[in-house]
Order: structure tokens, then C-alpha cells, then sequence
């Protein structure tokens, strides 16, 4: 039986499985130059929340925008939160990926705000042009 | 004494891969008492493993590797060589034994505080439910409950272990699988939760560690026969 403070069901079972086979197929962006023999090997779950831990071995060089790149790939599949360790030991990184089996992609601050300037656009151009003339001459341009 | 090493936390170039090195050539750079510590420590642990060495500033860390097995004596044992010996981890993924002899150092070390501790009734339920699922005696549960937080606290926010227990005869047989690393510290409290704590064996090829609990109505007997023992 796992030590885990979380109970893991067979939806969230098959959930991590789907998981590790995203992971797996995403495996190949990064491999390329030193890291040519990366590979994933699932570890286990994490104890204390949802999640399951990931170790990418043989890996020789460690670059700031690829485990960068890791950490996104997980938030974009739904992961809530994902913690990154390195051990240069045993040239391993260490994945904590924290996810309850809901695909929900974690949405950015800024998405909102998209959303809002989102609908102007949809307002045609001659219409803006109007207003804008509206403002600079009211008495010429006052249509009522 | 041939011993065949590799070089630790270098990466494995075609020059320097596996190089048959003499116990003398290996040691040669080291201090009289670090090379003293690392002999006594492969004399203990046995001549047929791989052993890595940095040579750090503040430290010198040392990695035994090709053992199958290793029982807490043993560890023990080296951890008694003397008081620089400063730290020693069993890794069971990569299945090394590292050893950490500190070197002198007038810097004062930095004390991290780990903020994410588990709260003490957390621990207790989910222990509670551990031990129905695991059918122990009802007069062996305080024990067995005792172990298990020992490992909870371990492993909190990291890899969770996993646990199985057998009952055979009057012990139960513990053994502990999925777990990442364990220090010397950690062993030696597991050691002293109970005399009826015994057996810690880290097995290297198997990737556990499995431990003998012997039941309580047993200890009882035991002592009972060796109370009887003593005054005949």
C-alpha cells in the first residue's frame, strides 16, 4: 500500500497514466546534442497531495528554457502545479507533477483581459472612425 | 589492493570511462586520516565495490557501489570509525552507498528550515487507515503505528513508499519498497523505536528495505524465558 495522505482511485490511476504517456510523447523535443538519451521513468506518487514524480535520466546538460519548457508542458495539460529538481549525482531531473485527473489548463492572468478587448473587435472600423470624428468636431458630425 | 573506480560526478568521457587505478593512486591527493577512513570503510563493507571519490573543499564524498545488500550493523560499524564521518546515504534508485568525511571548515553552515512539516493528526489518521488495511493485532497496532510515522514524516511532499507486512509466526516482516533515499539518522531512529525493531537490511538489488517487528505477545515470551533462563 502507498503512503500517500490521498486516497488513488482507478479514474486517477488511469488519469496519471494518460500523464506519463504525454510526457512520453513529448520526450523527443529535448532530445537532442548531450541529452540524446533521455528517457522517462515514473518514480511513484507524491505523498502529501494528487500527483506522481517523474525522473528524466541521462540527462548531461541542463538548460533554463527547457525546464521551463518542461514545466509548461505539464500546467498546459492540466497539472496544478509542477516542481522541478535536479540531482547532477545520478544527472536526473526530478518532476513533482501535482495533477487530480481534471484537464483543466491552467489559464494565464492575463486571459481575461484578452477576453475583454476581445469584443470591440468586433465592432466594425467605420464605427470607431465616426466616433473618433464625434469627439474632434460634435457639431459637424452630430448626426441627430 | 586493486581497486577498480570511476570518476564521480565527472561525465564519462572515452579517456576517463573505467580506469584501474591502485589503492595508493586512488588515495594518493587525500589527507592521511580521510585515506584512513575510506581504507577502514571498504575493509568494513568488503573489497568488491566500486568506489567513486570528489574530493570537495569542504568535503570529501565518497560512493560504493556493486554491493547486493547491507544490514544497519554494518553501517553502524562505519559510522563509528570515527567523527569525521559527518553523513552517510543509502541511495536506492541509483543503488549507492555515499559517505560524507568532513574536511575542517571555519564557516558557519547555513540551517534550513523546512516549512512543510505534516501536523500531527493528519499523521495519525492516515497511519490509522494504513494499519486497518494492513490487519495488524490489535496489541501490536501502537508499534507498528510508531513505524509507519517514521516513514510518513520521511517521505512527506516527496516520492510515497510503499509498505507491505507479512505476519509470520510471532513477527511481522516489514518491507519497504519506493523509496527514494534513506540517511544513516533516519535508520538508527528507526533502530531505536523498539528492541523488537530488528534486522534492518537495505537491499541493494531489490531496492528495499526490510526489517523484522517482532509481535508483542512474543517480546513478552521471550523475556519471560530469559527471566527464567537467568535465575536457573
Amino acid at each position: 500500500m502507498n503512503l500517500t495522505s490521498w486516497e488513488l482511485t482507478d479514474d486517477l490511476e488511469s488519469a496519471f497514466h494518460d500523464l506519463q504517456k504525454y510526457a512520453q510523447n513529448n520526450l523527443y523535443a529535448f532530445q537532442h546534442g548531450e541529452n540524446k538519451d533521455l528517457s522517462i521513468e515514473f518514480r511513484g506518487y507524491i505523498s502529501n497531495a494528487p500527483g506522481i514524480i517523474l525522473d528524466i535520466t541521462n540527462c548531461f546538460s541542463f538548460n533554463q528554457s527547457e525546464i521551463e519548457g518542461w514545466r509548461v508542458l505539464f500546467l498546459n495539460y492540466g497539472a496544478s502545479n509542477v516542481r522541478i529538481g535536479m540531482d547532477t549525482m545520478t544527472r536526473t531531473i526530478t518532476i513533482y507533477i501535482y495533477y487530480d485527473g481534471r484537464r483543466v489548463p491552467k489559464k494565464s492572468t492575463l486571459s481575461s483581459v484578452y477576453k475583454c478587448t476581445k469584443l470591440p473587435m468586433l465592432i466594425p472600423t467605420f464605427v470607431w472612425i465616426y466616433l473618433l470624428l464625434l469627439v474632434w468636431n460634435p457639431p459637424r458630425y452630430q448626426m441627430l | 589492493m586493486d581497486i577498480l573506480t570511476t570518476a564521480c560526478m565527472e561525465p564519462p568521457t572515452l579517456s576517463n570511462a573505467l580506469t584501474r587505478y591502485t589503492k595508493d593512486e586512488m588515495l594518493g591527493e587525500l589527507e592521511t586520516n580521510h585515506k584512513n577512513v575510506i581504507s577502514s570503510v571498504l575493509t568494513t563493507i568488503g573489497n568488491d565495490v566500486v568506489v567513486g571519490i570528489s574530493d570537495l573543499p569542504t568535503r570529501v564524498i565518497c560512493c560504493f557501489k556493486n554491493m547486493k545488500s547491507i544490514t544497519f550493523e554494518k553501517l553502524k560499524r562505519v559510522y563509528l570509525l570515527g567523527k569525521s564521518i559527518e553523513k552517510m546515504t543509502v541511495l536506492f534508485i541509483v543503488q549507492y552507498l555515499i559517505v560524507e568525511i568532513k574536511k575542517k571548515s571555519n564557516e558557519k553552515p547555513v540551517i534550513v528550515i523546512k516549512k512543510d512539516r505534516p501536523t500531527m493528526a493528519n499523521v495519525d489518521a492516515y497511519v490509522n487507515a494504513f494499519l486497518k488495511q494492513s490487519k495488524i493485532n490489535p496489541s501490536d497496532e501502537r508499534m507498528c503505528s510508531e513505524i509507519v510515522k517514521l516513514f510518513f514524516r520521511w517521505t512527506w511532499g516527496g516520492l510515497a513508499a510503499k509498505i507491505k507486512v507479512k505476519k509470520s509466526g510471532g513477527k511481522y516482516l516489514f518491507e519497504v519498497t519506493n523509496l527514494r533515499s534513506l540517511t544513516y539518522a533516519q535508520l538508527s531512529q528507526l533502530d531505536k523505536v523498539h528492541e523488537s525493531v530488528q534486522d534492518i537490511v537495505v537491499n541493494f538489488e531489490m531496492k528495499k528495505l526490510h526489517f523484522i517487528v517482532t509481535s508483542s505477545e512474543e517480546y513478552i515470551a521471550q523475556q519471560q524465558t530469559n527471566k527464567k533462563a537467568r535465575y536457573e
